[in-house]
Order: structure tokens, then sequence, then C-alpha cells
């Protein structure tokens, strides 16, 4: 069929959502259908000009469609006949994160007016959609909260999951992801101070500001850890990111309440590896379980020591998390075929 | 300096815009520019445009980029202190096209939204800080309907090496979209007339699916299944280029194109002589009859008699062909003055 895939356009701003869109396009293309991928400009600064691109959305026609897959508000406003939302948050500042440090205040009254119009439109017309899906649970819930609508979560496959592979249970554990406050890499540096088994750890990610990096090499030149903490400070190849996901003891992601199960954790599992994370991670849980397919420990150091000693001193448990993380993959039945075939439904 | 290129685009449609869009991207990224595309989808059936032109008034970009440069029609209604027109073609059916054969679709409405489209289009132009056209043919339109003087900058044509000549076969070659205005049935009608062994490839992406039925009955009713053939998709640059450089020449009859033609200045980087017809617009800045190739009255029988000279006199065609390359120096020099221009 001939499938729109809608998503929003901040001028030069690219960032996880894009890529999705991305993704979704060629699978769609790979598997047939004719594909176009539509994105809306989209700007939510004064926040007067976010009810002028809710109103455009809604006056905007895409024609001629046999389905339109929305992804981000404002874009899944666009009326179309056959539409169905693969949501991966609503506009966030008007909900979870309404009152918080994140919505900055020097708007607020008009901000209020704003909030109000962003809640109206989503009651109003997240419901024309034929199905509405979502990227987890967390989005799901907060849709149920918020707007009282029920929604299927359908996670979002990598782009191509066959590229990882494991290779061996080695001697290091491995963090990949931005280098920033809320990942907690500095849990993870903490935590091999107190470690007795040796485990290492492989820290790769750029960090969002360089001053990020000073705390974690203070604290490598205070504990002595130069021989068992490496840290690559920027993008690394995809290459090189599979080989150290294919040689990893485990995988540590202990975020502070991610929104959804992070790619990090699915990057892992398909490797075949355990992830380690924290009760409070959030988004984490939806995939990891604890003596299941990695270890949830408390967010302190001396519980994420104890759980990095155990894998180290006890390969056959991260091979056995590690094979259980593998299984909850085909559990879920997270594929491009599934998404594919949920979508154009 | 921060630019923002933006088009409104018809989804599932190739057109030239697309081209057009990226190939300007490229070139101001080269020159050092930081710049990012807006491709808008924008559907121009006339029961649906007022609400679609509003939808396009209310986007502002004036915070993205210092510079916004607006192309297909009607993206230019796009808010930017800054704005600049390279100005591809009005909404022909409000336009030009009002009144004549090639008036589809529900006309009572495209008569009713004709008036909301000329207050839009003066409004969105008289805005931009200058305004560019890509042909003397829109530019003279631009004259007469929106009474706006502009220079022209003729769309660069892309990798001229990479099309060649490999001799003067059998065949006449009509790449282009299938859209009535382009007149693909002129061309099959011409091939019944035409005496010399010669057969018509005609190769294309349909506007609307309904575009081509009609085409293939009228090569079955004037019983020409053998002498055309019609392929009507988009095909790959390397298949495309391949007609090109086989073909005996170019066969392309549009009625009023806005600009030169992609389709004239390809066959004239593969050497091949181009047949156009006197209505047929923005051609005819680029083809002279006898000199680059043939411009012939919009009648089946008169293309065909231009086929058949060409069939008969090989030789005449190369000539044609050749002198065809010779005149794509009037395009002018390419992107790097585009973009000045349009940055300036």
């Amino acid at each position: 069929m001939k499938v729109v895939v809608l998503n929003v356009h901040v001028p030069f701003v690219r960032g996880g959502a894009e890529l999705l869109a991305q993704w979704l396009t060629e699978n769609l293309e790979e598997r047939g259908h004719e594909t176009e991928l539509v994105r809306l400009p989209f700007r939510w600064t004064p926040p007067r000009l976010v009810i002028d691109h809710m109103l455009a959305a809604r006056l905007t026609r895409i024609r001629p469609a046999d389905r339109v897959i929305a992804m981000k508000f404002p874009s899944y406003l666009v009326p179309h006949e056959n539409k169905v939302l693969w949501l991966l948050h609503q506009f966030r500042l008007a909900y979870e994160l309404w009152a918080t440090p994140y919505q900055g205040s020097e708007h607020g009254h008009e901000s209020a007016r704003v909030r109000e119009a962003i809640v109206a439109a989503d009651d109003a017309y997240l419901p024309e959609a034929r199905a509405i899906y979502t990227n987890s649970a967390v989005t799901s819930t907060r849709l149920k909260r918020f707007n009282g609508l029920d929604s299927t979560v359908l996670y979002p496959p990598l782009r191509d999951p066959g590229a990882f592979r494991c290779e061996s249970f080695g001697d290091y554990v491995f963090f990949p992801s931005r280098i920033t406050i809320t990942k907690r890499q500095q849990l993870l540096v903490d935590a091999l101070a107190r470690t007795r088994s040796g485990v290492r750890a492989v820290i790769a990610g750029a960090p969002d500001i360089p001053e990020y990096l000073d705390p974690l090499r203070e604290t490598i030149q205070r504990e002595g850890l130069h021989d068992r903490v490496e840290i690559l400070p920027h993008w690394i190849s995809e290459e090189q990111k599979l080989e150290l996901y294919a040689n990893a003891l485990a995988v540590v992601y202990p975020p502070l309440d991610e929104d959804s199960y992070g790619y990090v954790t699915m990057e892992a599992f398909y490797a075949g590896k355990a992830v380690v994370t924290c009760t409070d991670s959030g988004g984490t849980h939806e995939l990891v379980e604890d003596g299941v397919t990695g270890k949830v420990v408390a967010p302190q150091q001396d519980a994420m020591a104890e759980a990095l000693d155990e894998l180290a001193e006890d390969r056959s448990l991260a091979e056995r998390l590690g094979a259980g993380a593998r299984a909850k993959l085909d559990e879920l039945d997270v594929s491009w075929d599934r998404v594919v075939e949920t979508l154009t439904s | 300096m921060k630019v923002v290129v933006a088009t409104t685009i018809m989804p599932f449609v190739k057109g030239g815009a697309r081209i057009l869009v990226d190939g300007l991207a490229k070139a101001l990224a080269d020159q050092g520019h930081q710049v990012d595309e807006l491709l808008l989808p924008f559907w121009d059936d006339p029961e649906e445009m007022v609400e679609q032109m509003l939808a396009l008034r209310l986007v502002d970009v004036s915070h993205e980029a210092e510079l916004l440069i607006c192309l297909r029609t009607p993206s230019y209604l796009l808010r930017h202190p800054n704005k600049v027109v390279w100005f591809l073609h009005h909404h022909r059916p409000a336009y030009d096209l009002a009144d004549s054969p090639f008036s589809t679709r529900t006309r009572s409405a495209e008569r009713r939204v004709g008036k909301a489209i000329h207050e839009s289009d003066r409004l969105g132009l008289d805005e931009a800080r200058r305004v560019f056209a890509i042909s003397e043919t829109v530019a003279e339109r631009l004259r007469s309907y929106s009474g706006l003087d502009c220079d022209v900058l003729y769309p660069p044509l892309e990798g001229v090496d990479d099309y060649r000549c490999d001799g003067y076969g059998d065949v006449v070659f009509l790449p282009s979209r299938i859209a009535p205005v382009k007149r693909q049935a002129l061309a099959i009608e011409a091939m019944a007339h035409v005496r010399e062994p010669v057969r018509l490839v005609v190769v294309g992406a349909p506007d609307l699916p309904e575009h081509v039925e009609p085409l293939h009955e009228l090569v079955n009713r004037l019983d020409l299944s053998e002498r055309v053939e019609l392929v009507a998709e988009w095909v790959p640059e390397e298949r495309k280029r391949d007609l090109y450089a086989q073909c005996l020449a170019v066969v392309f009859p549009p009625y009023g194109e806005d600009g030169y033609g992609y389709v004239a200045g390809e066959a004239f980087a593969a050497a091949k002589p181009v047949v156009t017809c006197t209505d047929s617009g923005g051609p005819l800045e680029l083809v002279e009859d006898g000199v680059n190739g043939r411009v012939v009255e919009p009648e089946p029988a008169a293309i065909a008699a231009a086929v058949d000279d060409l069939a008969r006199d090989r030789s005449e065609a190369k000539r044609l062909g050749e002198m065809g390359r010779d005149s794509l120096q009037k395009l002018g020099p390419g992107w790097e003055r585009v973009v000045e221009e349009l940055t300036a």
C-alpha cells in the first residue's frame, strides 16, 4: 500500500526519533510498500508557536496515502481516515515535565494556556486514530493517566539487529551511552573501586559537555583505577561498538528514571549479554528482570560492586543471564516484520 | 550562513522540485553554508487547497535560519524576514491553464479557489526580498500575472558529463512524468504518421495512476503496440542514460512547460536533437528549429514529419545534436553563481 510516515522536523536538529522514522520508512519499502517520509516543521519556543503548529498540522492534508503512520506531536494531529499512531512520547513539556525544571518558567501564564490547548487537542484528536501504539509501557501508562486512552506497546527494533553477536564473556563490563549526569557513569566508576574481582569497565560515548568527564577522571586517579577503567569519550564506530558488545562480560546501564528501555538494553540483549541496571532506572525494567535477563540493584556503589563481582566470579551466571536476555527478545517478538505488519494492518 | 531551503512536494510524486532542492542544498553546503531542507506536503486538489495554504502560512521559520529560500508554489507563504524565492511555476490551473483543455478535475472548484491563490501568491511574493525565475517563460508569466520583475536563474543541469552518445539509432525517446500537460498522447499519435522504421519509447512515473490507461488505449486504438513502448514508472538513472545514448532524437512536446526542461538539457548533454512544439514554453529557450532540433506545430503529422526527416538523414540528426551540446552554455555558469545570487 501507499504509506506516509509522519514525523516532525526541527530544522538543523537530528535525534533518535528522526532515525527511527527513517528506519521505519526503509523497512516499509523493503516489504513492498510505496513509502514516503513526510516531516512537518515544529518549534516550541515561544510557547504560542505550539498553537500555530497544532493548527497547521490540523490543516495539512496527506494525499494520496492508503495509510498514515504518525509518530510525534503535533504531526499526529493531521487528519486522515486511515491513520495509526506509533507514539514515541507526547509533548512532554505539557505532561510529565510540566512544573519541573525542564519546562522553563519564563513564560508562566502563557505556558499554562498553551498547555491546556495541547491537552485539549490530544484529548480531541488522538482518538481519531484507528489504533495507537507506543514505544514503551512508560508511554502507554502516561497516555492512560493523562488522557484516559488505551494503547498497545510496539517495541522499536534496532536498525540491524542481525549485526549484534556474542563471541566471549571477557573481563570487562561495557557501558555505551552519552556521558551525562542522568546516565550515571559515575556510579559504575565508584562501584569499580569497591570490587574485589578485578573486573574492568569500558565506558564509551560523547560527553554532553566536556566537564562531565572531570569527576570520572578524578575518581579513577584517586582510586588508582587506570588499569581497570577505559573511557572512550566520543562516538565510537559501529564496528568497534559491535566488537565491544560481543566480548563483554555484561553491559551496565543504570540511568536515572529513563523513558523507555533504551537502545543500550536492546543492543545488549541482541548481543546475548546480561544488563546490570538500577531499581530507579525506569524503562529498563520492561526488559531487565533480576536473575533472569540481568541484575537490578539499588543505585548504590556497594550494591553495584556486588553485582559486578558476582558476574566476574561466575562466568556461567553471566552466560545464563545473557541467554535469558536473548530469549526475552524472542518472547517479545521485537522485529521489523512485526512492526510493519502491525502498523499496516 | 544558516539557510533553510523550502519547497512543497506531492507525496509519492518525484518531480523536478525535489531534484532542484537537493541540488541547491548540496551546492549551498559545498560553499560552506549550513543548510537544511523543508519538504512540505501539498496536494493540489482545489477542494482542499485553501486550508493547506493556511497551514503553510502558520509556519514561521524566522528563528531557524538567517535566510529562507523558497521554491515550488506556494512554499513562499512560510514566514521569514529574509525570504528569497526561486520561482518554479504558478499553480497553473489557476493561471495559464485556467481556460485550456488541461484544466482538469472539478473546474468550478478550481475557479472558486483561483482568487485565493492569486491573492496568496501576491502576499507571499511581495514579502520576498528577491524573486528569481527558473526561465524567461516563467519570468514573463510573473510579469503578466503578478506584475513582478525578476531575473532568470536557470537550474544547472546535473551530471552533464554522465550522458554519452552511442550513435543515432531507430528509437525516439520521451522521458518525462506522465501527465496530460506533458502530452505523451501527442507523441503517440504522431507515431501513426511516421513512415520510417522508428519506434517511440515513453518512460516516466505517472502523476496519478489514471493517467496511464488512456495512453495504453490510444496505443491499441492506433494499432501501435509494435512501435510504441510505454514504461509507466520511474526508471533508474543508468537505464535512462542508456536510452538517451542510443536514441535517434528526443521528442519533448509539453504544453507551456515552465522551465527549459531537464529532458531537453539531458538530450543535449547526450548530443541528441530535440523535437518540441511551438507552444511548448520553456524548451523554446534552448531549442531552435534547424539549429539544435526541430520546433513544429503541436500536430501529430508535423511531429511525424520532423521525426521522419531525422530518420532519413542521420548526419543531420548528429549535426543538430552536437549543436545542442554546445547550446548548454546558455544555461550559464552553474551552481556557484546560483548560490551567489540567492544568498547575496
